[in-house]
């Protein structure tokens, strides 16, 4: 591959992105600029901002690569990612906007009425954050290694130091506009290879058919601990889409629940629309370029259209995907970097100036860190750890917060502290102890087990505790159930609201 | 995303949804007490939470009948696209289709759950 094509991408995707991030400031300035901004913005063009945010290394490149690592096992991630917003649909998107809570931090403190709650949720916050930006680095590492022929931890440092300065220096406030480019940008970079390859060698199926029998191997259900692993992926996947700090702020921007909702209707759509084409691309793979699976099986998006496409269209769409794969790092990990950064100055440094930006270096350097002592193994296993982590924290707590009335301070932090332990403790065994035999799937794919340890302990503490559920609970639940109208009855009732539920007072009294 | 000035995050502000003040006042809804109003509210959230999770065990339905199918039907697998085989097929692209209409059901309904509640609510 020809290193300028891939300094060229890189420097155009990072100083577009760095550009629009420092004049989106001038536009989106302080929260109420943010929310009057937020009647304006349209489901079409939120739903585009969420899918920016949210596709992440692992889908842009991590997908293919496994694909043609284990085929179709491998099918369940995109299927998961895509249904986690399903899961986030019917569940939690219309009561989390009408909550008013911009955080998860927020709503365990304006639900429980508890300040210890609140503390716990914040740590998980920053904690799944820090998980969640490792990946996004390897993949920068992976990219530009591969792409510029430099070493690979200038990728992975690249990217940590254009996010933390930009971040800091107060540019990259995740405005709506960018993130919605993002997503059509990471589009038409996966779709471009599929298409050109499509178009360009239309006569092309390898006649061999032994080839392709391995190539796409019978589907079988035999094996208990395949079961068990595919199972477990999509408890994780399904659920940690519900507590994911950067995702979930982005619901926010809807005026009301009903737009919420449209809103998550049109990101499924969107992220469909988009998963097809990675899968496309490791099926192309495994038919024409096995070979790489036993190498970078992660940058097959980055070199399939220079080994399949003639001179002109090869250089062309390598650095449209080399551009989308990029803007993918930049933005997910921005994003992250964002909402982080704002629990960790708000939590540790009362929001200062000079906090917020400690807590955007600190956000950087961490992941930064974790991401030079641990090798990558494989961008949608790792992402997909992270899903399980949330899965097995916020998730239940949200769930519960939302649809039981019964939860308490103390069930949600004991259910919070066990699901925080039980997969962390997996996923650093995992790491530990690569191959285990049967015990390993129990490791490697926690989820199945972690998330419903998590909710039992969560309904049993809430129900030993004596002191209860909040006694602004009805009121609560009332405010993220009932449609917008009937809360605009009068404005007694809505005051009436906010007298009632505590939390929501020390909420005020800490703003002033 | 998160506030003014450049590097300071702003003091968190609620956020509610717009209202309109000055409307005709009314009791204040709560989901306590015997009033025909908190019976609505928990009638409300229990047909919302029936509908959700009818929608999550159908989708659940869904993805456990697909490798089910294609275990018991081998010979099904030995169709394919092309070069493709049907399994791939219905994996890589057939699921979202499943997904879009599970969504695009709920999102109608649960609205039409809110409209009911706010003829019961009108009623009362």
């Amino acid at each position: 591959m020809t290193p300028a094509i891939g300094y060229a991408s890189i420097a155009a995707v990072t100083v577009v992105t760095v550009l629009i991030g420092f004049f989106g400031v001038r536009i989106s300035r302080t929260t109420s600029d943010f929310y009057v901004a937020s009647r304006t913005v349209r489901p079409w063009l939120n739903a585009s901002a969420i899918g920016g945010e949210y596709l992440s290394a692992a889908s842009v490149l991590g997908i293919a690569g496994l694909i043609l690592l284990q085929g179709e096992r491998a099918l369940w991630f995109p299927i998961g990612y895509t249904a986690g917003y399903l899961m986030l649909l019917l569940f939690v998107a219309a009561p989390l906007r009408r909550s008013g809570a911009y955080t998860v931090p927020d709503f365990t403190e304006a639900r429980l009425e508890s300040r210890g709650a609140r503390r716990v949720t914040s740590l998980l916050v920053i904690l799944i954050g820090w998980l969640y930006i490792v990946p996004q680095l390897q993949g920068a590492a992976l990219t530009v290694g591969i792409t510029t022929g430099l070493p690979r931890w200038v990728g992975a440092v690249g990217v940590a130091v254009i996010v933390g300065v930009v971040v800091a220096a107060g540019g990259m406030r995740s405005i709506t506009f960018v993130q919605a480019f993002q997503y059509w940008l990471k589009l038409t970079a996966v779709a471009a290879p599929v298409v050109f390859v499509l178009l360009l060698r239309p006569g092309t199926a390898p006649d061999a058919g032994a080839a392709l029998e391995g190539a796409f191997p019978p589907f079988t259900v035999a094996d208990p601990d395949a079961v068990y692993r595919a199972v477990s992926l999509l408890v994780a996947l399904l659920l940690g889409t519900l507590g994911l700090p950067h995702v979930l702020v982005r619901f926010y921007t809807n005026p009301d629940g009903p737009a919420a909702r449209r809103t998550t209707l049109i990101v499924l759509c969107l992220l469909s629309a988009f998963y097809v084409f990675p899968i496309a691309i490791g099926m192309l793979g495994r038919v024409f370029v096995p070979e790489l699976a036993a190498g970078d099986a992660d940058a097959l998006v980055l070199l399939l259209p220079g080994r399949m496409l003639p001179s002109p269209w090869a250089e062309a769409v390598t650095a449209l995907v080399i551009a989308g794969a990029f803007g993918a790092f930049l933005s997910t990990s921005s994003g992250l970097v964002v909402s982080l950064a704002g629990v960790v100055s708000q939590e540790l440094f009362a929001g200062s100036v000079r906090g917020f930006r400690i807590a955007a270096a600190l956000s950087v350097v961490v992941p930064l860190t974790i991401a030079a002592v641990t090798e990558s193994a494989g961008l949608a296993g790792s992402v997909g750890l992270v899903f399980a982590f949330t899965a097995s924290t916020l998730c239940p707590v949200l769930l519960l917060g939302i649809w039981w009335r019964g939860l308490t301070a103390r069930g949600a932090v004991a259910g919070m502290v066990a699901g925080a332990v039980a997969c962390g403790s997996a996923i650093l065994l995992g790491w530990l102890v690569p191959d285990a035999g049967l015990a390993g799937a129990l490791i490697d794919q926690p989820a199945a087990w972690t998330v419903p340890l998590a909710a039992l302990t969560m309904v049993l503490v809430s129900r030993l505790d004596r002191r209860g559920a909040p006694r602004g609970t009805d009121r609560f639940l009332a405010r993220l159930h009932l449609p917008e109208h009937a809360l605009e009855l009068g404005a007694e009732a809505l005051s009436g609201l906010r007298r009632d539920a505590g939390a929501d007072g020390r909420l005020d009294r800490r703003n002033r | 995303m998160t506030g003014p000035g450049p590097g300071a995050p702003p003091p968190r502000v609620r956020v509610t949804a717009p209202r309109r003040d000055g409307v005709a006042t009314r009791p204040t809804p709560t989901a306590t007490g015997a009033d025909p109003a908190a019976l609505y509210i928990r009638s409300l959230i229990r047909s919302q939470l029936r509908l959700a999770v009818v929608c999550a065990l159908a989708f659940a339905g869904v993805l456990v009948a697909v490798p089910l199918v294609f275990a018991l039907v081998p010979g099904l697998d030995a169709a394919s696209v092309g070069v493709v085989p049907v399994s791939w097929i219905v994996l890589g692209a057939g699921l979202f289709p499943v997904l879009i209409a599970i969504a695009a059901l709920y999102v109608r309904t649960s609205s039409r759950n809110e409209s009911r509640y706010r003829s019961l609510a009108d009623d009362a």
